[in-house]
This record gives C-alpha cells, structure tokens and sequence, in this order.
C-alpha cells in the first residue's frame, strides 16, 4: 500500500495526578515522519515517553496537542493496520496458542479454510508449530512473544509498534528473536516502529534511531544506520558498529 | 489401583473413627434408635427408600420422587439467579453508570439475611412452591452478582487493547475477551450460587410443599423417623456435591476454564 507514512507534529501529552492538581508532562513537541517500509526505533531512557508516544500511535490514547497521521489520516481509535507487541505478550490465557494466532481472523468474515491456512503459514514462520495445541501458560517468555508476532502478522499489518517486545526476554532467545524479526520485516516489509532502551538493540535492527530525552520527551536526535541488509549479528563486533554505538551512548549521557 | 498412591489415608481417620463410635454406641444400646439409629438400620432404611423392596417405613421406594422435585427447584431457582445475576453483575462491573445505578441497592438488600425473607415470602406468595423458588433465586443471586461484577471490573486492561488492535469491536470484545477473562471469578460465584441454592431450597421445602426431601425431613419428624432424616440429609449432601461437580465439569468441556491455569498474560 502505498502512502503509508507515518506523520507526527507538534505532539504533546500530560498525564492529571488523581486528585487533578498536579500534571506530569510526558511528551512535548514531538516532531516524526517515518516512511512506509522503514524500520525505525525509539531510543530512550526509562520513563521518557516513549511507551506513551507508541501507545497514541497505535490509537490506545490521544495527544493533548499536535497531531499523529497515518496515510494522510489522523490517528483515532486503534486500527488492525496498525499492529502492537508488548511489552509483556498479553495473549489470550484461555485460548490455545493456535486459537490465539486466529484471534484476528475470526473477527474477520472469511472462509475458515483460508484462515487455517494462514494461522499455518505464521506459526510456522515464528517456529511455533509445535506448540500450537499448548496454552500461553506453558510456554517460556520467549515462545509467548513469538505467538504474540504470530498473532498480528496474520492481519498483514502495514505498520508495526513494538514497545520493548524482547526487553524481558534472556540475551539467547532475544537475538533469535531479533533475527527473526528482521527476516519477517525483510519479507513483508511492513513499517516498524521499535521502541527500546537497548543501544546495540537499536543499531542492529534499524534503518533510522531517534533519540529521547528524558521526561517530558523530545525527539532530541535523528540518527541514520546504513549497516548493509540482510545484517546478522557478525555486525556487532565491526568497528563502524562500535563507533555508532559509542556516539549514541555520548548523546545519551549529553541529555542527563 | 492406579489412583491408590494419590489418595491420603489421613483424610479417612476422622469418618472412621466416628463410624466407629457410632456404631459401637447403637450397638450396646447407649443411644435409643429413635434418636439415632445403628449404620445397617440407616443401610436397609435408604436401601428401601431407594427402591422399596422391603417396605420398612412409609417412605419406601419414593426417594426419586423427592429427590426429581428437590432438583427442578434448585434448577429452576438457581438458573433465575444466574441469568439475572451474570447479567447485572457484567453490566455493572463493566460500566460505571450501571454501576453507581444498581450497586448501592443491591448491596443494601444484600446485607438482610436470606433466611430473614422468609415470613414476607410467605405473606406474598403462600407457603409452597413460589417462596421456595423465591427464596433460592434470591439468595443465590448474591453470589453470582457480586463475583461476576468483580471478573468484569478486574479485566486486565492490556488484554482489552490487545483485543481491541486485533479488531473485536464492542460486542465481540465482550463475548471474545472480557466474559472469558471474568471466567474464573465468574465460576466462583456460580459455585457458590449453587451450594446456596441448596440451602435455602431446604428452608423453602421445610415451610410446607408436597414433595421434595426438605418436605420429607419435616415429615418424618412428625412420625419419628428419625433414620428417614438423616437419609434425607445424606441425599442433599450427595446431590449437592453432585451438581458442583457436574457444574464444573461442564465449564472445563466447555474451555472456559483451565484446569491448572495460572490466568497470566498480562
């Protein structure tokens, strides 16, 4: 689909403290435009809006000023284009992890073959086959948030927002799944928005790293990654990666 | 054989011992039997109740009858509660205006006893059939209210978004998302709705109907039965047990409810 980039303009966000005294700024003056079929992430440190900054794209919250475009269309309510991995998987306990890969299909009117054929296809592409009969419950944090991919990739989402999605996963099973990822982006080539506080994270997966400061954000730096694709992991030893990494963790510092 | 390593033997000593005792005190002539009768009287005697072979008291073979009546009251009282109860208990634990309309009130009838419905029942609608089924669907209403209210409120909110991306619009996020995620609370209330319902369809049953095993009860008071009593209440206690079992089992065939689940996700 064409035109399906994404806009952010003068956005800002408080939060009320509850008795409405007190208001937290969390975002101010956000400005964004990420191309469709990009990969780009959100790099900042903890607490400086970067969740707050995904969820209003994915149509969970509203901005209080600003706007945020998503084809040429103002963001409101969420959209099944517009696909979110938590932080955390928030499957479905009591459905079986195939039943959660179709969870979006079925809201859907189509013919059940096709939909069996495509839950196929992705459980198959993240390397859950085997366990499609089991519950969330019974897998590790890793294969959970694998199910999670799975479960929005089978609406062929145009964009997707990940808030942290392997933050809470060991270093094995987080390489694998960034792999992963980057394979599954190379073949469908949806737009990726990624948020992370992990530099190395970051650099290897994107095409582009925007810099937060902290609270309230702003969009502090725009940093350019032209690392060749494919990538694997053999990049993060190279010294080009090491310099990278190196002015990155500098800006960072810079902010404090 | 196969489950003996899982049963703990421990859990026996108790009934054994007041077997025992029971039967050792029946036997010697301590208790008279018109108190409490010996264990193979109360054998023969449900025996007999049961398919009437012997003819030894003057409730031989009826105990289906009653026990057909008991089980449709509790049906029907339990099933009114149900509906009325999971259906303003989702409406008020998901909506705030349902919420500060309907709570406050019900809570306040709530907290008079169930028990003390009892004579105004009797006032409304004579002594019978309707206060008994009045007085089951009330009392378990509470239970099932106030359990589905507090599954429907305590919906994780991720879950709702994650439903909500994944394209359930408002009436598929309810029967996709919120119900089963509310199901585990849901269920407790249902169980405890149930165990009440047996209840109060003895006090309803002892007020004065025809036929149903709190009737019985009352009845073999009357003429001395003793054994038919406690008969009686062995029946409920089994029927009881009973229909829990059957609820459950027929939650976890459904899948609404995991068995070993941690109910995590979020």
């Amino acid at each position: 689909m064409k035109g399906t980039d994404i806009v952010v303009k003068g956005l800002s966000k408080s939060y009320n403290s509850v008795n409405g005294e007190e208001s937290l700024e969390v975002l101010d003056d956000i400005y964004l435009h990420i191309k469709q079929g990009e990969f780009i992430s959100i790099l900042g440190p903890s607490g400086c809006g970067k969740s707050t900054l995904l969820n209003i794209l994915a149509g969970f919250e509203s901005g209080d000023n600003g706007v945020a475009t998503c084809c040429k269309e103002k963001i409101e309510g969420v959209s099944t284009q517009r696909a979110v991995v938590f932080q955390s998987p928030v499957l479905f306990p009591w459905l079986s992890v195939r039943k959660n890969v179709m969870f979006g299909l079925k809201q859907k009117k189509m013919d059940d073959g096709a939909r069996q054929k495509i839950v196929d296809k992705y459980l198959k592409a993240v390397g859950i086959s085997k366990f499609e009969n089991y519950y969330p419950g019974q897998l590790s944090g890793g294969m959970q948030q694998r199910v999670a991919l799975a479960r929005v990739l089978v609406l062929d989402p145009n964009i997707l927002l990940m808030d942290e999605p392997f933050a809470a996963l060991d270093a094995q099973s987080r390489l694998s799944m960034q792999e992963l990822l980057l394979n599954l982006w190379q073949k469908h080539k949806p737009t990726v928005i990624f948020v992370t506080h992990d530099v190395e994270e970051a650099l290897f997966l994107s095409d582009k790293v925007f810099i937060m400061s902290g609270r309230p954000g702003r969009i502090k730096k725009e940093i350019e990654v032209t690392f060749r694709r494919p990538r694997n992991i053999s990049i993060i030893g190279t010294p080009e990666f090491s310099e990278l990494k190196k002015h990155i963790l500098s800006t960072l510092m810079d902010i404090y | 054989m196969l489950n003996l390593k899982k049963i703990n033997l421990l859990g026996f000593l108790i009934p054994a011992i007041v077997f025992t005792f029971w039967y050792i005190v029946t036997m010697g002539g301590m208790v008279p039997p018109y108190l409490v009768p010996s264990p193979s009287t109360l054998l023969l005697v449900s025996i007999d109740f049961a398919i009437g072979n012997l003819n030894i008291t003057p409730y031989s073979g009826t105990l289906f009858t009653h026990a057909y009546a008991s089980i449709t009251r509790v049906l029907y009282g339990f099933a009114i509660a149900t509906v009325l109860g999971l259906t303003l208990g989702f409406l008020t634990g998901r909506s705030m205006l349902a919420k500060d309309t309907f709570d406050p009130t019900v809570h306040l009838i709530r907290i008079i006893p169930g028990i003390g419905w009892l004579p105004i029942a009797i006032v409304w609608f004579g002594v019978g059939e309707t206060t008994t089924l009045f007085l089951i669907s009330l009392a378990a209403f509470f239970p099932i209210y106030v359990n589905a209210a507090q599954g429907a409120s305590s919906v994780s909110p991720l879950l709702i978004r994650a439903g909500k991306m994944l394209g359930a619009n408002n009436i598929s996020l309810y029967t996709t998302v919120i119900i089963p995620a509310a199901m585990p609370s849901t269920i407790a209330g249902l169980r405890l709705g149930l165990g009440v319902s047996w209840g109060f369809l003895v006090l309803g049953e002892l007020t004065g109907v025809a036929s149903g095993l709190g009737a019985l009860m009352m009845d073999a008071r009357m003429l001395g039965h003793v054994d038919i009593i406690l008969v009686s209440m062995i029946c409920i206690g089994i029927l009881g047990r009973v229909s829990d079992i059957l609820l459950m089992s027929s939650f976890k065939r459904s899948g609404l409810l995991i068995e070993g689940d941690k109910n995590e996700g979020n």
